[in-house]
């Protein structure tokens, strides 16, 4: 988690933009190296010292103990016994794990693409400054503030596949009923559904975001220019989305990586393990099997892969050439 | 008592930003010291050391004889006016007022009954139960004063205080400000860097640039006797003229540079040849270039008119002689009519009005 | 008359699309909540009906079954652990924005990126350690796990509020005599308030919401809502009305804080993270 130097440098400068521009560097040069009063030292003291010690306690030692759990095999009953990366080298072996890392991947792939193109199209629409406007935005919000198991639940009711409503429709339409939750071909595109439905307007509202700090001006200007639809595309809205483009893909690709809630309740993980994603994976090792060291395995596999995406991600979709005008103005 | 002394005081940002450099200064009870510069000399940041919110990296500031360099802020009894007023967005004007007060241990009575007398003195009842937001610029000025005059503090910090507000304001709070000061003879820092308002205001004016002290001394001092070039620059209004040159031994003395050519009168002429040095920066104010007679030989300056600022009972015009560009402010009753541009200029000075710098030090040699 | 009518078209057609929009992603919820009322019959009807007479007996059922008591339990453990990273983050942020430490920038992101934690990696090291330790099917150990990501996301938050207040105001409470925790009492924390209230609510929902965490370390005494949700899902059968009714009924709190925090959602509080 720590070596994630630039998607953590991006993170903070995004969130912290607003700050930027309105200190001074040397403002800050001045806080860090002030030397304080006793008094204020001993402030400083009380305001870090409980948080620091909260995590070392509830995060660093369980990860790390959590990494010592991955080189034991437990059996039910008996005490573990130390195997080196022998859980490791089980799951990189192990026809399941490939098919259930293929599954997540496929599950980040597929809901990533629809999320943002989706997300970008109704951005657009709901950015539209027309009056009743404000009630849509607001209503469309919603699914994104459940509980994502709740969503899975929504889902399970609508897919399923003799009193579902999706199936009605389809039948009327023509399309013939689909077993969302029981057949190989389709049980993903259930999970797919739900993620898409639940999260898209998250998109939507970091696009908003995003358009929504596009200065008039530059709209007045290119209506003065008499610009095209494509140019205004290129040259207005495009730097200002840069950024929440990057963020929701890196946000939504971390979130799907980790998804629990909705195989859990929507398929089960199945039909066999079609559906099934690497945090269930590890869930299922821990209570099914007690297999708790490959569990511990599973999951930090899972760690790795995130941040190896992140990196990817930060190394493709970074700032590089076309810098945003925040961070020309502040120096960076 | 309040003398606040400032002793080799500098401060370190980091590793390589010299802040403050070097700073000695003495500051007598009951006077108004104005610390005026440009941006980023390093007087803000001497007013902050002195307040308590940033610690020098050397030096020390005594204030009325003890160290404060290690006193919190909030125990070294100094009030302060920020540039921003400072004024708590979450408080009413009476809470503001009475905010310095609730820190230290005084009664309820007290505390309302203070209140009452600071905001009759400054005039500010009608607006008591407001929010800051609610006020206008004056008004927030007076209740950043209530704020720190409430404390009845040993010193009085004011930093930039009447830079948020319009011209002709500020021109009347700059008297008002005074005026109080000199009422309740509290020492007082007033950091600024228009040196109008220092004139205006000041007791002892320091000027300070990069950091370094150029001057300390009266307003009247720091006008007439500027000891180097950033200080004859500074002060005065428009910038006092300055001319690269050489001085040249013919049959009189000359001042030759730029194209410009003056002939010195025999006086000025014989004290220049006593100087080590040849190649100078000549400086002459504005205000003490006269219209000469067409006769006049010595001490004159000849240009072409460039530009023309009428003021309400001068010219401001800009004369260009050789390659220069000279200023000079000439009364109205001077001149038969607005001179036009092109038209030819004779402009005297005085033999003491005549300033002359070292180009390299840039320290004062007349 | 031309140019008002093509904006007049303009707008029109936009919010039409917006209603499709949204009715298509309200339609769940709709659908769900007219389940609620439904009897175990009307539900497996085909075609689906759209009227029927609705009963409450869904709701009279959820509201005497263990469910209410499973919604009281996330309410407590979501509000204490609220609270508790409240206190903790906004000292923390406090501390990041003030008084930085040699290295500030580094723990920082470090703590931000506890945010991106999978749960999975932090939920089998602590089953273990609370299984020895006696707190499984706690309350407590709940709370605990959820304060990191809350104190996570309130020292991101409320750091960035933090920043925003002008430093001479601390100054000069410092100057008229306050100590450092005092001007933080009284003169920061007040300024930071709408920042409290937003990095409250986003908490208060978040840890409503969790499952994993929550599904791994509670058994019977200690289970939250969503737990109980699934739980409602026997492999003898689900009565689906009943958990609608429940659904809707835990979707409650929520939808009242969305309405709360509309107005930060719509003004980029997208570095807020739903999870």
């Amino acid at each position: 988690m720590w070596t994630h130097t630039r998607l953590q440098k991006l993170v903070f400068i995004w969130y912290n933009i607003p700050s930027f521009t309105g200190g001074s560097a040397v403002e800050s040069i001045g806080l860090l190296v002030q030397r304080r009063t006793r008094q204020e030292r001993r402030f400083r003291l009380l305001l870090f010292l409980p948080t620091i010690v909260f995590l070392i306690l509830m995060v660093i030692f369980p990860l790390v103990y959590s990494v010592d759990i991955s080189f034991y095999d437990y059996v039910r009953g008996r005490e573990p016994r130390f195997v080196g990366g022998g859980n490791y080298a089980q799951l990189f072996r192990s026809e399941q794990f490939w098919l259930v890392t293929w599954v997540t991947l496929r599950i980040t792939l597929t809901c990533l693409a629809i999320e943002m193109g989706l997300g970008l199209l109704l951005g657009f629409a709901l950015s539209q400054r027309i009056p009743g406007m404000g009630v849509f935005r607001l209503l469309i919000f919603l699914p994104m503030m459940l509980a994502p198991l709740v969503a899975g639940l929504f889902w399970r009711l609508l897919l399923d596949q003799t009193f579902g409503l999706v199936n009605f429709f389809l039948e009327r339409l023509g399309f013939g009923a689909v077993e969302w939750l029981t057949d190989p071909r389709f049980a993903i595109w259930g999970i797919i559904i739900t993620d898409v439905w639940q999260w898209t307007p998250f998109v939507v509202l970091l696009v908003l975001a995003g358009l929504g700090t596009i200065p008039q001006e530059l709209q007045e200007a290119a209506t003065l220019d008499r610009a095209s639809s494509w140019m205004r595309f290129k040259h207005i809205y495009l730097p200002y989305l840069r950024m929440p483009i990057l963020l929701a893909v890196l946000f939504r690709s971390i979130d799907t990586l980790k998804m629990f809630d909705v195989p859990y309740i929507l398929t089960g993980g199945g039909p066999g393990d079609l559906t099934t994603t690497l945090s269930l994976l590890g869930y299922r090792n821990l209570f099914s099997f007690f297999k708790v060291g490959v569990a511990s395995a599973i999951s930090w596999f899972v760690v790795i892969v995130v941040n190896v995406l992140v990196n990817i991600l930060l190394k493709i979709l970074s700032p590089r050439k076309r810098v945003p005008q925040e961070m020309v103005d502040t120096g960076l | 008592m309040a003398t606040l002394v400032l002793e080799k005081l500098n401060l370190w940002y980091g590793k390589h930003t010299h802040a403050v450099r070097d700073v000695d200064l003495v500051v007598e009870d009951g006077e108004l010291c104005v610390f005026l510069g440009p941006s980023g000399c390093g007087k803000t940041s001497t007013l902050r050391m002195i307040a308590g919110f940033v610690k020098p990296t050397s030096g020390r500031i005594y204030l009325d004889g003890e160290v404060i360099n290690d006193l919190y802020p909030g125990d070294r009894n100094v009030a302060m006016i920020f540039q921003s007023y400072a004024l708590y967005p979450h408080l009413t004007v009476r809470k503001q007022l009475a905010f310095p007060l609730e820190a230290k241990r005084i009664s309820r009575q007290e505390i309302d009954k203070r209140v009452e007398e600071i905001a009759h003195f400054l005039h500010m009842e009608d607006f008591l139960d407001r929010y800051p937001q609610e006020l206008s610029a004056g008004q927030r000025q007076r209740v950043a004063m209530g704020r720190a005059l409430i404390r009845k503090p040993r010193l009085f910090l004011m930093d930039e205080p009447l830079s948020q507000l319009d011209a002709r304001l500020r021109v009347e709070m700059r008297a008002s400000l005074r005026k109080l000061q000199q009422e309740l003879k509290i020492t007082t820092i007033y950091v600024t860097h228009d040196q109008t308002e220092a004139q205006g205001l000041a007791d002892k004016i320091m000027v300070m640039h990069l950091g370094r002290v150029q001057q300390v001394g009266k307003p009247i001092e720091v006008y007439e006797n500027p000891t180097n070039l950033f200080v004859a620059g500074f002060i005065g209004m428009p910038a006092m003229n300055f001319l690269r040159g050489v001085f040249v031994k013919g049959e009189r003395m000359e001042f030759r540079g730029n194209g410009a050519c003056i002939i010195l009168s025999k006086t000025l002429g014989e004290r220049v040849t006593l100087l080590p040095q040849k190649e100078v920066i000549v400086g002459i104010r504005p205000e003490h270039l006269s219209l000469s007679k067409p006769n006049r030989e010595e001490n004159v300056l000849q240009g072409e008119v460039y530009v023309v600022e009428p003021q309400s009972n001068e010219y401001i015009i800009d004369l260009r002689v050789g390659e220069e560009v000279v200023k000079a402010r000439v009364e109205k009753r001077e001149l038969p009519a607005l001179p036009r541009t092109g038209e030819v200029l004779r402009v005297f000075f005085e033999d003491q009005y005549c300033y002359v710098f070292d180009p390299e030090g840039e320290k004062r040699l007349l | 008359m031309h140019e008002e009518t093509k904006i007049l078209l303009k707008r029109t057609v936009f919010l039409v699309i917006a209603l499709a929009i949204t009715v298509a992603f309200m339609f769940p919820l709709g659908w769900v909540v007219l389940s609620s009322l439904k009897t175990r019959l009307e539900i497996f009807v085909l075609p689906p009906k759209w009227i029927f007479s609705p009963t409450f007996q869904n709701y009279r059922d959820i509201l005497n079954s263990d469910f209410m008591y499973q919604l009281k339990n996330s309410l407590l453990v979501a509000a204490i652990s609220t609270g508790v990273s409240l206190v903790f983050g906004s000292l923390t942020a406090y501390g990041f924005s003030r008084y930085p430490i040699r290295g500030s920038d580094n723990i920082l992101f470090w703590i931000l990126s506890l945010r991106m934690l999978p749960p999975i990696a932090v939920v089998i090291p602590f089953y273990l350690l609370f299984r020895s330790l006696g707190l499984l099917d706690t309350a407590i150990a709940l709370v605990l796990v959820y304060c990191i990501f809350n104190i996570s996301f309130a020292i991101w938050v409320l750091k960035g509020f933090f920043d925003e207040i002008p430093i001479e105001l601390e100054e000069a409470a410092k100057l008229d005599g306050y100590s450092p925790m005092q001007v933080f009492w009284r003169v920061s924390l007040p300024l930071v308030r709408p920042g409290l209230a937003t990095t409250a609510i986003f908490c208060l929902i978040q840890s409503l919401n969790e499952f994993l965490v929550a599904l791994t370390l509670t058994t019977r005494r200690a289970v939250t809502a969503p737990v109980g949700l699934a739980k409602l899902q026997t492999f003898l059968g689900t009565d689906w009305g009943r958990i609608s009714a429940a659904a809707v009924i835990f979707m409650i709190p929520v939808v009242v804080f969305t309405i709360f925090v509309r107005n930060e959602l719509i003004r980029g509080m997208s570095f807020g993270r739903m999870r």
